[in-house]
């Protein structure tokens, strides 16, 4: 136990982390838990360690952008939430049940502008939603006489048609059939109206019931369902495959989410979270992306021009340390430098994730293709960077895996450790994956900015994430899992967690704020 | 259920056809019909006898059937492979209509062409600025492609 105190307070878990750290204090209910597991004599430093573990176990700040709440609801929680919502809209507006889903329906379950449309004008509310509030049964007809089916062309005694309050009979088998049909066609059957050209009367969902059989009736109550999160900009599906909930965020105005099945996404525009990068800022990239593939991606993802000589030069495969094969000049394949200035015993490796156009207009009196082929570097700079994180996350799930792996075999070797006590390497694989996640988009974001202070800051905290995402990288996949070291692992992980909440924050707060 | 509708629409056709249209099927396949529209009076179609296809599916009459042109129709709302664009041929369609009333439409839309909603914009634009030459490409397809003389 003191030996890990030791190492917590050593030189490597840097005074950054430790002011960090101070915040996430309060906010623990475990902490109190962990420190009853140790014994009253040992002294503060011990309270220190369950707290430090503590601050990497409360990730909820990674997953919850700032001043917005979120829920994940599951299919079960989706239906009853929204039952709820009906039996309000029923209860005040007294309408009939099957009207109060209609009417949210238009309304896009704006329940609070359904209500306030609806004592203001109430007539207008129920013309958009073409729904008739004193008529939404089905009409029989005259019993005393023969009506002709205008669907079928059959003869029936009027008792046995059915009608909308518009009156246009139909028997029942073709009403039926109709509904049917309508229901197979998708969601728009939530929609369906009285089948008679040109009639606008709403088919009420209570009808829908009475009249088709019960697998039709499964499958019209799934769009209904549906409709709450498709129709409802509060609420939207996961995208993960076989996920099947969705997340609610009352405001609406929030950029990442995370379901209960740990995906997260951002909230407008549904693809997998996108952070620091906006929506905008990632539709265009991944146009650019369809864009410059082929020929000139290839080109330029392929073959570099030799610095000294401008020969072009195809890597296909080995180290980035490059000679030219022509002038034998060593260069940095990454950043294209001299590889005196440039080894990892200097540090400078971390370098190569900084962009620095001036070196290249240095040159004079550059031609327009050379400024299209710098353009084209550029992107190819970030590109590189962004499908390298895109590839390592791909490796997500392995990772997620092995990191299960580990911790079977870490409690079987140790057979005084439980669960909980392996707990920190989840932590530590989820923080990995946070990292990259993340990482990926800085380059987008890192490609849209402009230069200046700002990229300047930006970039030395995406070197910073970086630097610290492959030490945990390395720590958790290189090191046998015997020579784990507990403490080593957790002071990391919350050191990237700090750092990646760092360029978060600042790229929401200062950054994109200013720009938009 | 669609057979027997089919059925019975053949019959009150032949019993009470519409006029300048017939419409019947090819062959021993009911869901497949041929129907014919005589180009109307006062129109650059008057004179033509054009040819359809009619194909209904399996689900009619709560799904539209499918109408082809055979005879190419110089018209905005018509295009080269004799597809129309018709709203109750799509999401204005109801049970409630027949095939009778739809090749009623036809002949109207023949009547009045609707170079707003056009499949054909050029021939919308000639339709709308140059009803001249509208009216001459439209005679002239009349009569290559749907003169009774041939």
């Amino acid at each position: 136990m003191s030996k890990s105190n030791k190492k917590i307070q050593s030189p490597q878990s840097d005074s950054m982390d430790d002011t960090d750290g101070d915040i996430d204090y309060g906010s623990d209910e475990g902490g109190s838990d962990e420190e009853g597991d140790f014994d009253e004599d040992e002294d503060i430093e011990i309270e220190i360690e369950g707290e430090e573990t503590d601050g990497i176990y409360d990730d909820t700040d990674l997953n919850r952008s700032k001043n917005s709440d979120f829920t994940s609801l599951s299919a079960e929680d989706l239906i009853n939430s929204q039952q709820e919502q009906v039996i309000h809209c029923h209860e005040v507006l007294g309408v009939p049940l099957g009207i109060a889903g209609a009417l949210l329906r238009a309304y896009a379950w704006d329940k609070e502008k359904l209500f306030l449309d609806f004592f203001d004008n109430r007539d207008k509310v129920i013309k958009k939603a073409n729904v008739n509030l004193n008529d939404y049964v089905f009409h029989k007809g005259d019993a005393k006489k023969e009506m002709t089916c205008p669907v079928c062309y059959d003869d029936y005694n009027g008792g046995l048609m059915l009608s909308l309050s518009c009156k246009h009979f139909l028997c029942r088998r073709c009403m039926k059939d109709y509904l049917e049909v309508e229901i197979k066609d998708g969601p728009a059957c939530l929609h369906a109206k009285c089948p008679y050209p040109k009639c606008n009367v709403l088919v009420d969902e209570t009808l829908v019931k009475d009249i088709v059989d019960k697998k039709h009736y499964s499958t019209y109550s799934k769009f209904i369902a549906r409709s709450f999160v498709d129709d409802n900009p509060r609420i939207k599906w996961c995208p993960a495959p076989d996920c099947g909930r969705a997340v609610y965020c009352p405001e609406g105005i929030t950029d990442t989410v995370t379901c209960t099945c740990s995906c997260k996404f951002c909230f407008q525009c549904g693809k997998e979270s996108h952070v620091p990068c906006s929506c905008s800022e990632l539709v265009k990239w991944l146009k650019k992306e369809k864009d410059e593939s082929e020929t000139a991606t290839w080109l330029t993802a392929n073959t570099k021009d030799c610095p000294k000589c401008n020969r072009s030069i195809e890597k296909n495969g080995g180290c980035n340390h490059m000679t030219c094969s022509l002038c034998k000049y060593e260069f940095c394949w990454v950043c294209m430098e001299d590889w005196k200035d440039h080894s990892s015993g200097t540090g400078g490796y971390y370098k190569c994730n900084r962009y620095k156009p001036e070196e290249l207009a240095g040159r004079t009196k550059e031609t327009d293709r050379e400024t299209a082929r710098r353009e084209l570097q550029k992107y190819m700079h970030y590109f590189k960077r962004y499908a390298n994180h895109d590839k390592s996350q791909k490796l997500e799930k392995q990772l997620r895996e092995k990191a299960q792996d580990k911790m079977k075999e870490l409690t079987q070797i140790n057979k005084y450790s439980s669960w909980v006590d392996v707990e920190y390497i989840q932590k530590a694989v989820q923080t990995l994956i946070d990292c990259r996640g993340s990482l990926k988009y800085t380059y987008v974001y890192g490609y849209y900015l402009d230069e200046g202070q700002e990229k300047n800051l930006f970039e030395y905290l995406q070197e910073d994430l970086e630097r610290v995402t492959e030490r945990l990288s390395e720590i958790l996949e290189s090191t046998p899992v015997e020579q784990f070291d507990r403490d080593e692992i957790i002071a990391t992980t919350r050191s990237a967690a700090t750092r990646l909440q760092h360029l978060l924050e600042g790229s929401s707060n200062g950054l994109v704020v200013e720009r938009k | 259920m669609a057979a027997k509708r089919i059925q019975k629409e053949l019959k009150d056709l032949q019993k009470d056809p519409p006029a300048n249209c017939s419409a019947g099927p090819n062959s021993d396949d009911l869901f497949h019909w041929s129907a014919t529209i005589m180009g109307p009076a006062d129109t650059p179609y008057a004179g033509g006898l054009f040819f359809l296809d009619i194909h209904f599916p399996t689900d009619y009459p709560f799904k539209p059937p499918k109408i082809q042109f055979r005879t190419r129709v110089y018209h905005p709302n018509i295009n080269n492979n004799g597809g129309i664009c018709l709203d109750i041929l799509k999401d204005q369609w109801s049970p409630a209509l027949t095939i009778s009333k739809v090749l009623l439409s036809i002949c109207s839309l023949l009547n009045e062409p609707n170079p707003d909603d056009p499949l054909m914009p050029e021939i919308a634009r000639d339709f709308k600025i140059n009803r001249a030459k509208f009216n001459n490409t439209a005679k002239e397809w009349t009569t290559k492609y749907a003169s009774l003389d041939k």
